[in-house]
């Protein structure tokens, strides 16, 4: 199946490394994907794996800490952003990429008012008046689904529950059209019926707005339900990527196998849930060959010392282990 | 809102109670015979005791106590030993003098203290944070009667720009609240750095640059709103540190405020107008307060609404 | 994505190198160079209050009317008084009383408090509420109106200003270690050793105060500075140290009267009081930062 739809975001040997007292960790180490116009691709991996930071560096929201991209692209839409002026990705930020967040709880502001926290993003970024913003505000906060939209422009965040809030986050995201929303965790924190509304309402606020969506995650389950391609990483590294019903229908990573294995399956019965032994490494001491080598039930010599490159499994799904170097797991 | 202004308003009056009983009591155990002093050094023992009667102060304990809490209410401080006249013409006299110095000092220092925190806490670790925060360390360490003495050597000797004592004119005003204020700037500095700081690693912080706002609205419109919420409670406890450096910065500039009648009353250990004084300062230090309390509930929407 | 940084990089502290939460803060303390500089000055200024006044060049009541305010020359570094007294003689010997009264004062109020802290902290009910009333009727007056109003009462005097210091110091504390008491009383270590059969007392000194104390300690050095310029002040207003006593705050209320003509008279004491009150605030930031887990990096 051939793709013909134009790549909206390129990232290319990404490395981001944060330079603490203690040394240099490199939380993303070479880092390449794609996002196609209109497409969702997730980004999977457990905490430590190197997935925020990488949409950190996307939006360029590493100012501040002491984190930095060592190397690599950024390409929107063959414009590279990764090495722009701070005035330039400030303009960029939601306007073209724009990002929602894990905790709806903390991240709006406590003391400003529903209306004026999104209205402040489109005075912004557009030459428009007060009023007409107020307008679009309200226009996009409705289109969120939320009850009493007019009362809600009034009131405070302490008013409004977590699903609530979450919308208004969406709205905020997607008020000024961005062509790339990012959405980092952005229903782990929230009841799972409010989870299901929440993935619906992205979907079709893609579909209306036609922005394409960059998803992080460690929930394989989710994944299933909104993304068109996946990327699993581990320490900082993609180990496995493909389009969605490939990578499900064959993991080839025994980290992907691992992670989908450890999802509990309705109907089955209730055998022990298979859990990955172990835990991420510390960044400042990985591993001398593949990362995932210390934890991994069927790794062999060759794992312990040498890193493996990607191995092609087939239309663009890629898997970066040696036992896919004879092909197939 | 209301309902939450009422619950302080009432929360006050206990301490208000245990104050007055406090100071009365208080100043019943400053040694020497009241009576003696009002007489004279001449006076007879008769003399004496036809004062202690004029006075009161033959009766007992809770007598004295439930007239002193009457004549409060009424606004009755008593007569000062010293000067013999009522203890509330006295303190009238000056309170003018020492609020305008307070409030000058007050005002200043927090527009200072603010600005020097906020510009220290965005640029944390930075060389403005290690500047602002070494005159700050500073700020809270000079002795204020010694600042006091620089600036009349400087501005009123030397230069001559400024007179060195008396009150009345809004050049007066200047020296005595610029010692006033400094450690008070200091301090705010300080504690608005800190929230500052702490504001900044918030996640609605991280939404804000994520919408693109500029670093001024992330720190103005943001950080420097939610900061203030507890930068306020500090402002106002300071206020009790200013109407105790009023004390020293009045003797410095012979200012005529009440500190300085504190101090004369002390000397002379006219314990009507100590009493009514400490217990001014007090009061004033526990109205400041609920004001505060009140301001704290108007910037944060959640007090405010409930 | 920033906490998660910092929670791995302590874990990997863990497992580089065994260290101690002690070592841990003189490890970190050690790199506030400020606090360092602040402490040596500290141990300088102690190292004074002891052999000072053996070591200076004059005696504190040597009158020499020969030279009377004269300003600072090679024999006399900080000029000399109205009595041709070597100020920097007497501003070397004031040392030992500006500590002995900020240490001594802040002692007695540290103890007080961690004792009524940890009281009604762990046992609630009618002691904390009578001992919080206590501090909030002390808080509700300004210090130095407090001290002033004790000064009043017991007369003027170096001792009774110790006694006033301590008195509003006290709450501080009492707030204070009322807070940790309250925090720790219901931790898991706590209740175990309760279910164990640990007396009140064991628990309150042997677990819950360690706890505390350094929290203490920072309280401490910055209520020591504090204190100190407290004193002077009393001292300056004359409620304080008497003459011909070589306290500071005493030197510069003397030396206002020369202000015009003899501006070291009261130069030379202010700066004493400022870098002896500036060591110990920056002695306390550093010990603040030091202990404060929040910063890491």
């Amino acid at each position: 199946m051939e793709d013909n739809r134009k790549n909206i975001l390129e990232v290319k040997n990404l490395h981001t490394y944060f330079y603490t007292d203690s040394g240099v960790v490199k939380s993303v180490d070479g880092v390449d994907f794609v996002l196609k116009e209109g497409a969702t691709l997730g980004i999977v991996g457990e905490s430590g794996s190197g997935k925020s930071v990488t949409s950190l560096s996307i939006m360029g929201l590493l100012t501040g800490t002491t984190g930095k991209i060592a190397e690599g692209e950024i390409l929107l839409e063959g414009r590279d952003i990764a090495h722009i002026s701070e005035e330039e990705k400030r303009k960029m930020r939601g306007s073209q990429i724009s990002m929602i967040f894990q905790e709806p709880m903390t991240s709006l502001n406590p003391v400003m008012k529903i209306g004026k926290q999104l209205t402040e993003c489109i005075l912004q970024h557009q030459n428009i008046s007060k009023e007409e913003a107020y307008q679009k505000a309200e226009d996009m906060l409705r289109k969120t689904g939320v009850p009493r939209v007019e009362h809600m422009m009034k009131e405070y965040p302490f008013q409004l529950s977590g699903g609530q809030r979450q919308r208004v986050m969406i709205a905020m995201a997607l008020v000024c059209r961005p062509k790339i929303l990012i959405a980092d965790e952005p229903t782990t924190a929230l009841d799972v019926t409010i989870q299901a509304q929440i993935l619906d309402l992205m979907n079709d606020l893609k579909e209306e707005i036609g922005t394409s969506i960059l998803f992080i995650t460690h929930d394989l389950g989710v994944v299933a339900e909104v993304c068109d391609e996946v990327v699993v990483m581990y320490c900082g590294r993609v180990v496995e990527k493909g389009d969605v019903y490939s990578l499900f229908a064959k993991p080839s990573h025994p980290y992907t196998i691992g992670l989908l294995n450890s999802i509990p399956k309705l109907g089955e019965a209730a055998e022990e849930l298979e859990v990955i032994p172990g835990n991420v490494p510390n960044p400042k001491y990985m591993p001398k060959g593949c990362k995932f080598a210390p934890r991994c039930s069927r790794a062999f010599d060759k794992c312990m010392e040498e890193e493996p490159g990607f191995f092609s499994i087939g239309d663009g799904h890629m898997s970066r282990c040696w036992l896919c170097e004879k092909g197939g797991v | 809102m209301l309902r939450y202004t009422l619950k302080r308003i009432v929360g006050v009056i206990p301490t208000l109670i245990i104050v007055v009983t406090f100071v009365f009591f208080f100043v019943r155990m400053i040694p020497g015979d009241p009576a003696r002093l009002v007489a004279g050094e001449q006076a007879t023992l008769e003399d004496v005791e036809s004062v202690r009667q004029q006075l009161g102060l033959n009766q007992p304990i809770p007598v004295q106590y439930v007239k002193y809490v009457t004549g409060l209410v009424k606004g009755d401080l008593g007569m000062s030993l010293r000067t013999k006249r009522p203890v509330l013409t006295e303190v009238s006299a000056r309170y003018g003098n020492t609020m305008a110095l307070t409030v000058a000092s007050l005002v200043w220092s927090t527009i200072v203290g603010v600005l020097l925190g906020v510009w220290s806490g965005k640029n944390r670790g930075k060389w403005q944070d290690f500047t602002g925060m070494t005159l700050a360390v500073s700020g809270i360490s000079l002795p204020n009667f010694w600042i006091g003495f620089l600036l009349i050597m400087l501005f009123a000797v030397k230069l001559r720009w400024l007179p060195t004592t008396g009150a009345g004119s809004f050049k007066n005003l200047i020296l005595p609240a610029i010692t006033l204020g400094t450690s008070i700037a200091a301090i705010i500095a300080r504690f608005t750095r800190s929230s500052i700081v702490e504001v900044l690693k918030e996640d609605y912080i991280r939404t804000a640059r994520a919408k693109g706002l500029k670093e001024k609205t992330v720190t103005w419109g943001h950080a420097f709103r939610n900061s203030m919420i507890s930068v306020v409670t500090v402002v106002g406890l300071q206020f009790g540190f200013l109407l105790g450096g009023s004390v020293v910065t009045e003797a410095v500039f012979a200012y005529p405020g009440l500190g300085q009648l504190l101090i004369e009353s002390v000397n002379y250990r006219d314990y009507p107008a100590i009493q009514s004084l400490i217990l001014i300062f007090s009061l004033q230090f526990i109205i400041i307060n609920l004001i505060v309390d009140i301001l704290y509930a108007i910037l944060n929407p959640e007090i405010k609404l409930s | 994505m920033i906490g998660k940084k910092k929670a791995a990089s302590a874990e990997l502290n863990e497992k580089t190198d065994i260290k101690t939460p002690i070592s841990e803060m003189i490890r970190k303390f050690k790199k506030q160079k400020n606090a360092v500089v602040a402490l040596v000055f500290i141990l300088f200024l102690v190292f004074l209050a002891f052999f000072g006044e053996a070591m200076a060049p004059f005696k504190i009541n040597e009158y020499d009317y020969s030279s009377i305010l004269q300003g600072p020359s090679s024999a006399h570094w900080f000029g000399t008084d109205e009595f041709g007294r070597d100020l920097f003689s007497r501003i070397i010997s004031g040392t030992k009383i500006s500590l002995a009264v900020g240490l001594s004062a802040v002692s007695v109020g540290a103890i007080c408090g961690t004792i009524l802290g940890l009281l009604g902290g762990y046992y609630r009910g009618i002691i904390d509420s009578i001992i919080m009333r206590i501090c909030d009727t002390l808080f509700a007056f300004p210090g130095i109106i407090l001290a002033i109003a004790i000064v009043a009462i017991l007369g003027s005097g170096i001792g009774n200003v110790v006694i006033a210091v301590s008195v509003f110091s006290t709450p501080t504390f009492a707030r204070l270690v009322r807070g940790r008491t309250l925090a720790l009383k219901n931790s898991v270590f706590v209740q175990a050793a309760k279910n164990l059969g640990a007396s009140d007392a064991r628990i309150l000194f042997r677990h819950i105060l360690p706890g505390a104390v350094p929290e203490i300690i920072v309280q401490f050095t910055m209520s020591v500075g504090s204190s100190i310029l407290t004193a002077s002040s009393l001292s300056f207003l004359g409620m304080g140290a008497q003459p011909p006593t070589p306290e500071w705050g005493l030197l510069l209320a003397n030396g206002r009267n020369y202000m015009m003509t003899s501006l070291h008279c009261t130069l030379f004491p202010g700066l004493a009081i400022f870098l002896t009150v500036l060591s110990f605030n920056i002695l306390g930031d550093g010990l603040r930062d030091a202990l404060d887990p929040k910063l890491t990096d």
